[in-house]
């Protein structure tokens, strides 16, 4: 007969039995976490390679031949990701997923490219997030890239609301003139309206008290990337700029600050007065999506006002030092690490492409995997390794043809996507030995 | 939701591509006319080389239309023309020389679609063979 002390003893066994499993899976799925970002990053230097490709349009190649052999890789790819979703490879699926959604992105390109199609980059970015929907579906993580992308698609019909009540209302009479000053006040507007969001979302929150819960965090997820997707105005709103230079004597790098870090500033005093966290991170990280984006694009370098070098080396590591402080302050220790994590590889990437800066480099990564090794890190461990991986593929992606950029990007994708699935593989071995010591 | 749907669903950007490549294909296939041009050369990373074509209507053979009247509404007031970083240089000093036609496939009730360009009466291809 079983005595209830017996009875108690083995609920507690079987309790605890569970814990430990529960908490090896926490810890399998955090590493995980660590592998995904980095295996997105991957993804992506994949599909960026894909786009140059297409970009580098070869002529030489019948345009049959183009448009066919794109159809062939779409099915090949969305046979892949229905390949991992069937034997169940969670890890690939997601590779596969982020990949496919540049092949779409590249092959809209294509066939722009092919038939001389006059339209913004917007409408095509509109085009890619309705008909690559299905893919945040398998692979959730994807709302990274497809909101921003929708929203950028979005944001063009300001652009034309803009043009459209300037010809009808302003007609031709000193039209330069007004159009230039109208223009002003129009940006002016689009950037400030962001604020007017926040502040409408804000006094909303704090003053609906019986809100259901499971709405609040969807929403501030979409809240969040809406305000920095206003945000992407603010390039539009800084072309209106060099007129008044005359009058505002200001860097570059403080006009492009200041916005978004009094933005920044109501959003944490207003979260702050009522002791909740907020969509904040988001909102920084969409900053540096939007940083990102408005330093590979070629249209805002042409102007002469633009401090090129400032915002490239600058704003990303502004916006990650505010990230890290603040994870830090609101106890967030994965926005945190991943914060660190983006600081180490900015101040890493961007040594020059010059043999002795890379041996700097390197010595940096192999001191970062023996202190992860010491201290039974094996996330710093796995970055380390990837981080001189890397490290060693900016060295050599110093490509000025865009044939030879997609082909490097490419390869280099691949490389980095198969060292992260190697590390996660054998790098048990290691650590195996290491806990026998 | 049930895997199956899901796969489906992956195959929903290949038909929605599919179906604009056939309609622009279909679109290529109208009555061809030329158009002078003027432009410049702008360029971007996400789209590659390009050049952007302003239709110069007052260089423009009308008699290729209808009634002998260049339809200027149903023409774009730009438009772009995808080519190599290489060839930019050359192509836009033949622009400014206003030796650059546009061909469109063209039918009213249609948006026109390029399908050529000219350069002295060369199509594309032939002036880029001559440039090697």
């Amino acid at each position: 007969m079983v005595t209830k002390k017996q009875l108690k003893a083995a609920q507690v066994e079987q309790k605890s039995g569970e814990k430990v499993e529960s908490a090896a899976q926490t810890a399998s799925t955090r590493e995980n976490y660590w592998m995904m970002v980095l295996l997105y990053f991957a993804s992506f230097l994949v599909g960026l390679g894909i786009v140059a490709e297409v970009a580098a349009n070869w002529q030489a190649i019948p345009n049959a031949v183009k448009l066919g052999g794109a159809l062939v890789a779409m099915l090949i790819n969305s046979g892949a990701v229905w390949w991992t979703m069937k034997t169940d490879k969670p890890i690939l699926k997601q590779v596969f997923a982020c990949i496919y959604a540049f092949l779409i992105m590249g092959v809209i390109g294509l066939i722009g490219q092919i038939y001389h199609l006059h339209s913004h980059m917007a409408n095509a970015c509109l085009l890619w997030s309705l008909i690559s929907w299905p893919l945040i579906l398998i692979a959730p993580r994807l709302l990274w890239l497809w909101t921003p992308l929708f929203f950028f698609g979005c944001r063009y019909m300001p652009h034309v609301m803009d043009d459209l009540v300037i010809e009808e209302v302003l007609g031709s009479a000193d039209a330069s003139q007004q159009y230039r000053f109208n223009n002003t006040i129009l940006n002016f507007l689009r950037g400030y309206l962001a604020f007017v969001f926040i502040l409408i979302y804000e006094l909303w929150v704090n003053f609906d008290k019986k809100q259901d819960k499971t709405v609040i965090n969807p929403l501030r997820f979409y809240s969040g990337m809406f305000l920095l997707n206003m945000y992407s105005f603010v390039p539009y709103f800084a072309r209106a700029l060099p007129q008044m230079d005359a009058q505002l004597q200001m860097p570059t790098f403080f006009r492009f600050v200041l916005p978004y870090v009094i933005t920044a500033g109501i959003v944490y005093f207003l979260n702050n007065k009522t002791k909740r966290k907020s969509f904040m991170p988001l909102f920084l990280i969409g900053v540096i999506i939007q940083q990102a984006y408005v330093s590979l694009s070629k249209e805002y370098s042409s102007h002469s006002w633009w401090s090129w070098q400032e915002i490239n080396m600058m704003l990303p590591i502004v916006f990650c030092l505010l990230m890290a402080i603040y994870a830090k302050c609101h106890k967030m220790p994965r926005l945190f690490k991943l914060s660190v994590m983006a600081i180490i590889f900015w101040f890493v990437g961007t040594f020059e492409n010059h043999i002795f800066d890379l041996l700097p480099s390197l010595i940096i990564c192999a001191v970062i995997c023996l202190l992860a090794y010491r201290l039974r890190s094996r996330r710093w461990f796995n970055t380390g390794v990837i981080l001189a991986v890397i490290r060693i593929l900016c060295y050599y992606g110093d490509v000025e043809n865009l044939e030879h950029l997609g082909l490097y990007l490419i390869g280099a994708g691949i490389l980095i996507i198969a060292t992260i699935l190697l590390l996660m593989k054998y790098s048990k071995v290691l650590w195996e030995k290491k806990d026998e010591h | 939701m049930n895997t199956k749907v899901l796969a489906s669903l992956l195959l929903l950007p290949i038909i929605v591509l599919a179906g604009s490549m056939l309609r622009l294909s279909y679109m290529s296939n109208f009555e061809k006319v030329e158009v002078a041009v003027q432009g410049y050369d702008p360029k971007d990373f996400f789209s590659g080389y390009y050049m952007y074509l302003r239709p110069d209507w007052e260089k423009t053979d009308c008699t290729q239309f209808a009634d002998n009247v260049c339809p200027k509404d149903d023409f774009n007031t730009t438009y772009t023309f995808y080519i190599k970083r290489e060839q930019s240089e050359k192509l836009t000093q033949k622009v400014n020389a206003g030796v650059v036609k546009l061909q469109f496939s063209y039918s009213p009730g249609f948006e026109p679609i390029i399908t050529d360009l000219f350069v002295d009466g060369k199509s594309f291809m032939e002036y880029v063979n001559t440039q090697k």
